[in-house]
């Protein structure tokens, strides 16, 4: 337990000291801030759906940003080596770098917190949905980075582990949104599978456990897939 | 403190390591001594539990590497060839974060700190990221790494490559100062390493042991009596006559020189006892006598090359 808190810190200290935080922070926050500003006046409406809508296309390009690096960096540079060599089970590594971009990706969302508040200063914001949306908007990024660091865990190449995790992530954001075009048993399911419908449930203020257990589960899913590909180099 | 028995390891079909089996006392200082690719690193990875073996067995400590290798890897610390490192973390940074996961914690983690920093000579760069470091003290940062919680064994893969040279004679030295407490096992394709740090070497060959033992054992077993070199005053033609005429000689050349005469003699067995008798019952002057020792270049060269044919 205490190894994940390490690497947890050893993690955000790379992060940190190194541009990548502050480059991510910056380049997130001036699009979000663009895209929730750009028809505030327009829509003369005081709430955040504009920005919570626009998050699952936003984090795909931005979450695979910071979880490329999480272990394809270990593996290329060969540090992988002596972390794995050391009295620390691949899984807690993998929490580890987990809960780090899951830090970071926090810092941003809470940077953008200045949005509701910014807008309850001006009219009337719904509270608890506005909770709901950015519970939500946060178990989505989680999952995105979930997928993210297996991607990463895949190759020793960052430019591929961001293709892949983009893919990966492309396919849950995609999958939901085709409903239309398919045969309803299928539908049922592609709803299911997608990210569409649990998203906008909560974001709707709806908190059903289902939702809850969906995120977690896809979560828990493409962790266990991140072990099992480090552990892989022992079958190999 | 090791213990190696029939050792496999193959990529696909094709073995790095094939069949090795070797024992490590406690406090030895081991080189593992083969070319490139003869499977240094591969046995390395495997004792130090990165690598599954195909087959056979590694204890370390008492400890399998395979079913406890948890346990294994507590009491080792590693240094991997390439010397990896994390370029965006200070050098203070670093070594906290490796002793923090090494299970240290509180005054026993700056305690172990401060020593590997004493022992690698570290402390005028301590605040500095690493990746602004130079090769030979990134080097040191790698053997503090694995020195901080004060393993019983080392095992250092090519801990002098890519250095220059005074830089190489510092890590020797090092290397030889931790090999006084510690069971040490570094790989190198450098022989005059092997000579300057360790106590026996085990040479590797395409996946096998092709030998293992002391110097001073090597030398003895693989260059029987080497050559004979003697300066004599004598007539030449004597000379070769009465020396071929001695047991074990194989060639004998002799060359003019000056007044006197010099002869090189290939043996089996160590002749310097009876060619001093031979001049002395013939009245000769014996003016030099010396046994050149074939040198461990020649005994490596000719063990990993006789492994080449279908073995």
């Amino acid at each position: 337990m205490t190894n994940i808190l390490h690497i947890l810190r050893k993690e955000l200290r790379v992060y940190f000291n190194s541009p990548v935080a502050y480059v991510f922070l910056m380049a997130y926050l001036l699009v979000a801030g663009w895209l929730f500003s750009s028809g505030l006046f327009l829509r003369g409406e005081a709430t955040v759906a504009p920005f919570i809508d626009v998050s699952p296309l936003l984090f795909l390009f931005f979450i695979p940003a910071i979880t490329m690096r999480l272990l394809s960096e270990e593996l290329g540079r060969g540090t992988f080596e002596i972390l794995a060599t050391l009295p620390v089970r691949d899984g807690e590594i993998v929490l580890g770098k987990f809960l780090s971009a899951g830090a970071l990706f926090l810092c941003s969302l809470i940077c953008t917190l200045i949005f509701p508040f910014g807008i309850s200063l001006a009219g009337e914001l719904d509270g608890g949905q506005t909770f709901a949306s950015y519970l939500g908007v946060f178990f989505l990024g989680m999952s995105y980075i979930s997928m993210g660091l297996f991607a990463s865990s895949l190759t020793r190449r960052e430019i591929l582990a961001f293709i892949v995790g983009f893919l990966f992530m492309m396919i849950f954001f995609l999958v939901g949104k085709f409903t239309q075009f398919m045969p309803d048993r299928l539908a049922a399911l592609a709803d299911f599978a997608g990210m569409d419908s649990h998203l906008n449930n909560i974001s709707r203020g709806v908190i059903d456990t289902r939702d809850l257990v969906y995120f977690v589960t896809l979560i828990a899913f493409f962790l266990h897939l991140t072990v099992y590909s480090l552990e892989s180099r022992r079958w190999r | 403190m090791i213990d190696v028995t029939e050792l496999t390891k193959k990529y696909g079909t094709e073995p790095a390591v094939d069949g090795v089996s070797f024992s490590i006392r406690r406090g030895e200082v081991v080189g593992f001594l083969g070319p490139n690719g003869a499977g240094k690193t591969t046995t390395m990875r495997m004792l130090t539990g990165f690598l599954p073996p195909t087959s056979g067995r590694a204890m370390v400590a008492d400890h399998d590497v395979l079913t406890n290798s948890l346990d294994v890897r507590r009491r080792v610390g590693y240094l991997p060839e390439t010397t990896p490192l994390y370029p965006d973390l200070s050098v203070v940074e670093y070594l906290q974060f490796i002793g923090a996961l090494r299970g240290l914690a509180g005054s026993a983690l700056a305690s172990g700190v401060d020593r590997a920093v004493d022992a690698c000579g570290l402390g005028d760069v301590l605040g500095k990221d690493i990746g602004e470091l130079s090769k030979g003290f990134r080097q040191r940062v790698g053997l503090a790494q694995a020195i901080l919680h004060d393993p019983d064994l080392l095992i250092l893969d090519e801990p002098t490559s890519g250095l220059d040279p005074s830089q190489v004679v510092e890590v020797r030295e090092l290397v030889s100062a931790l090999g006084k407490e510690k069971t040490v096992i570094l790989s190198t394709h450098i022989l005059s390493e092997v000579q300057a740090v360790c106590s026996r070497v085990i040479i590797i060959s395409r996946g096998r042991i092709v030998a293992d033992g002391s110097l001073a054992d090597l030398r003895q077993r693989h260059t029987g009596g080497g050559v004979l070199n003697v300066e004599i005053r004598a007539p030449e033609e004597a000379v070769r006559r009465k020396f071929s005429a001695l047991t074990g000689v194989t060639a004998v050349r002799t060359r003019p020189l000056g007044d006197s005469v010099h002869a090189e003699i290939d043996s089996r067995n160590d002749l310097r006892e009876a060619v001093f008798r031979l001049a002395v019952s013939e009245g000769w002057t014996l003016l030099e006598l010396r046994q050149s020792i074939i040198d461990l270049e020649s005994i490596f060269l000719q063990l990993t090359s006789k492994q080449s044919g279908p073995s």
